[in-house]
């Protein structure tokens, strides 16, 4: 492996070690002439009559981290030669903690392709997906870590319940349909059929506790929702979940019951509007929908109100304490549960965005992105400015820069290349305009974003694109006057 | 194909061109400093004791048809000193409070007093009193149960009293600092010189802490506060 080689992987690892972002690459959302672009806007048609993704791709892998970053846990002191970290002697606690947000969320999402296909039809495009979407995130409170690091204080009541996790993952089979009106408004739709496989989450939790020299007191409600597909879930008697019990597969059930078991609904919407030649005006709804988890589900809900007034000890009194202890804490709590059905929806996303074409080969733009709250994810919003420079239909590039982020400026880099049928494409967003190298010896520094840029995605793909000259020979064709009648 | 070259040479330049500083991770301290804190009720316990040895007379124990009447010498104490270790102590304490409610039947009670001594300058740095409070008025720590005019205990007139034991800033600075040993004072306080013996008593006790610190662990050369060997 040459040492340039190296140096790539080394910057690839960092970047991805540094994970971040939610959902979806914003970058492309403007790269209208390529097959990706519909992900965004379901109005966006490839230039080409036809398209194949070379199966298993695209692929998209994102991660998510809306508070701490690595830079934030160590760095060089300005007031010695050393490296230091937050519990140094040198730094603040304090301030560690002030960067944080009361419920921090690492997430990790990964989408895969392996089939993906689609075709223009006069003013139409037709587009196929089927693909495999995954999403976990785990989060935490900062108050626990406050508890943990530097213990209770009295007097106050710390909230636990931004404790979670989940895991989701689905199938999606959709079918975006585009159409266009006059080269001046385009509208497209995508519905999606879904199909669950797996889902374990414990995301809607609370838990709070005060404390105090008095007495410890804590309120609690945790739940635990699983499906997985074909499995059969240990119970008990009561219907609860069996931590110590096995998972079995459903031998009885075909291969078709199991993937029909838990299904759902999804679609996405969008348009493009040219009120003149130079001007595009966008608005897309992607990942509306919901998935209803019917079979091999599992909820589980614990909920106890317990007091602590101190160990209760009684000389002479051969009872264990610590096991009374355990006893009553035990007898605090009750668990419930049952196997009923429950609705899970998808991560919707909103944009908004305009672009205008500067030259002939070069737009820039402006793109606002709404999430809505999805699990541990609170709703969250990016304004973007974007240019695409595409100087041929075989080559294009784009950027978007996100200066109004609170977690620090970032870059989203794109590029699109084709020769002759085969087109390949990559897109990074929230790349950071700084990082730190971090060095171990003398071997080649690892970057990490700095400036507290958590965030990172990519999407790659590579796509058989035929009838690249379509839509030009549809325009040398066009009669001066259109009518139905010449059809 | 030259375009994903191109592309991955983009990233590298823009990456090189946007480094911000190095951090050289084999210069990682190890150093810590964690404040802590801690306020959690710690015991409740209630100590018992019925049928004491003897006869019985409305429950008083007697003798030979007499009661028996027990004798305390004043201001009887104990004492223990303790040398205070000055290295490997990685817990720091900023302060100390141990709050107590107490119901003592017993007539007798009980003060602590803590004395910093620096034995290497032979003088004692300061004694703390842990009095009890009670209403802002200081109190010994355990208050003896009030004795009537029979040289009994006023059952009726024993109550649970609250208070707390105050060690600040004030005394962990000579602790950590100039002292080099701590004494504890232990000295038994009574409400009546003579007093006869009920057949039963009890105390109930609840204890609870709020504390404050820090772990330190320091590495460096001259710090008397190094832990590594």
């Amino acid at each position: 492996m040459t040492e340039r080689a190296k140096r790539y992987l080394a910057i690839m690892a960092g970047m991805l070690l540094a994970l971040g972002s939610y959902a979806q690459s914003n970058t492309m959302y403007y790269m209208t002439g390529q097959p990706q672009a519909y992900y965004l806007n379901p109005a966006s048609q490839p230039y080409c009559a036809f398209f194949l993704n070379i199966p298993l791709t695209p692929v998209f892998l994102e991660g998510s981290n809306n508070s701490i970053g690595f830079t934030d846990l160590v760095w060089n002191d300005p007031n010695s030669d050393a490296v230091i970290h937050p519990l140094h002697p040198n730094a603040s606690l304090d301030d560690f903690f002030a960067q944080m947000v009361d419920k921090n969320t690492v997430g990790l999402s990964f989408d895969a392709t392996p089939l993906s296909f689609g075709f223009r039809a006069k003013d139409m495009y037709f587009t196929f997906d089927a693909g495999l979407h995954t999403r976990a995130s785990i989060s935490y409170p900062t108050d626990l870590l406050d508890f943990v690091i530097r213990g209770n204080e009295n007097g106050r009541l710390y909230d636990f319940s931004g404790l979670g996790f989940h895991m989701s993952s689905y199938m999606e089979y959709a079918l975006g349909i585009s159409r266009n009106f006059y080269d001046m408004f385009t509208v497209g739709v995508r519905p999606k059929l879904l199909v669950g496989l797996a889902h374990v989450a414990s995301d809607d939790n609370h838990i709070q506790l005060y404390t105090s020299n008095r007495e410890w007191r804590m309120n609690s409600e945790i739940e635990l929702q699983m499906a997985l597909a074909g499995m059969n879930i240990p119970t008990k008697e009561n219907g609860t979940f069996d931590l110590s019990g096995k998972f079995t597969f459903d031998s009885t059930a075909s291969i078709g019951q199991i993937l029909t078991a838990n299904k759902g609904f999804g679609i996405d919407l969008g348009t493009h509007l040219k009120p003149t030649e130079s001007l595009t005006l966008s608005f897309s709804a992607v990942d509306i929908g919901f998935i209803k988890w019917q079979k091999y589900t599992q909820s589980t809900t614990l909920t106890g109100n317990f007091n602590f007034e101190g160990v209760v000890y009684h000389p002479g009194d051969t009872t264990n304490i610590m096991q009374s202890f355990t006893d009553s804490l035990k007898s605090e709590f009750k668990t419930t549960g049952s196997e009923a059905a429950f609705t899970t929806t998808l991560p919707t996303k909103l944009f908004l965005g305009g672009s205008y074409a500067l030259l002939p080969s070069v737009d820039a733009g402006i793109l606002a992105r709404m999430d809505l709250p999805y699990m541990n994810d609170p709703l969250k919003t990016n304004i973007m400015l974007h240019a695409n420079w595409h100087p041929s239909r075989a080559l294009a590039f784009a950027f978007n820069y996100s200066p109004f982020k609170n977690s620090g400026s970032t870059l989203g880099v794109g590029v699109f290349t084709r020769i002759l049928f085969l087109s390949s494409y990559l897109y990074f967003d929230y790349f950071p305009m700084e990082y730190n190298s971090y060095k171990f010896g003398n071997l080649p520094g690892i970057p990490f974003p700095a400036n507290g840029v958590k965030q990172f995605n990519i999407r790659f793909g590579t796509s058989i694109m035929i009838g690249n000259n379509q839509m030009k020979k549809l325009k040398k064709d066009k009669p001066m006057y259109y009518s139905d009648e010449n059809e | 194909m030259k375009q994903p070259h191109l592309l991955f040479l983009l990233l590298a330049v823009s990456l090189l061109a946007c480094k911000k500083e190095t951090i050289q991770m084999d210069n990682l301290s190890t150093d810590v400093k964690v404040p802590h804190q801690i306020a959690i009720p710690l015991l409740q316990t209630s100590m018992v004791f019925e049928e004491v040895a003897g006869r019985q007379a409305d429950s008083i124990i007697e003798y030979r048809g007499d009661s028996i009447l027990l004798f305390f010498p004043a201001d009887f104490s104990l004492r223990d000193t303790m040398e205070i270790p000055k290295t490997g102590q990685n817990l720091r304490f900023e302060h100390f409070y141990l709050y107590h409610g107490i119901q003592n039947m017993f007539p007798i009670g009980l003060d602590i007093d803590l004395v910093l001594r620096n034995d290497d300058l032979n003088v004692n740095l300061d004694t703390f009193s842990l009095k009890g409070k009670d209403a802002d008025v200081d109190v010994p720590f355990i208050e003896p149960a009030p004795v009537g005019s029979n040289n009994l205990v006023d059952e009726s007139a024993v109550h649970e009293k609250e208070g707390y034991l105050a060690l600040d800033s004030t005394f962990f600075n000579q602790y950590y600092g100039d002292a080099t040993h701590l004494i504890i004072v232990f000295t038994l306080q009574q409400t009546a010189d003579t007093l006869r013996i009920l057949d039963h008593y009890n105390m109930d006790i609840r204890l609870s802490i709020d504390a404050s610190g820090y772990y330190i662990r320091e590495e460096t050369a001259d710090s008397t506060q190094t832990t590594t060997p």
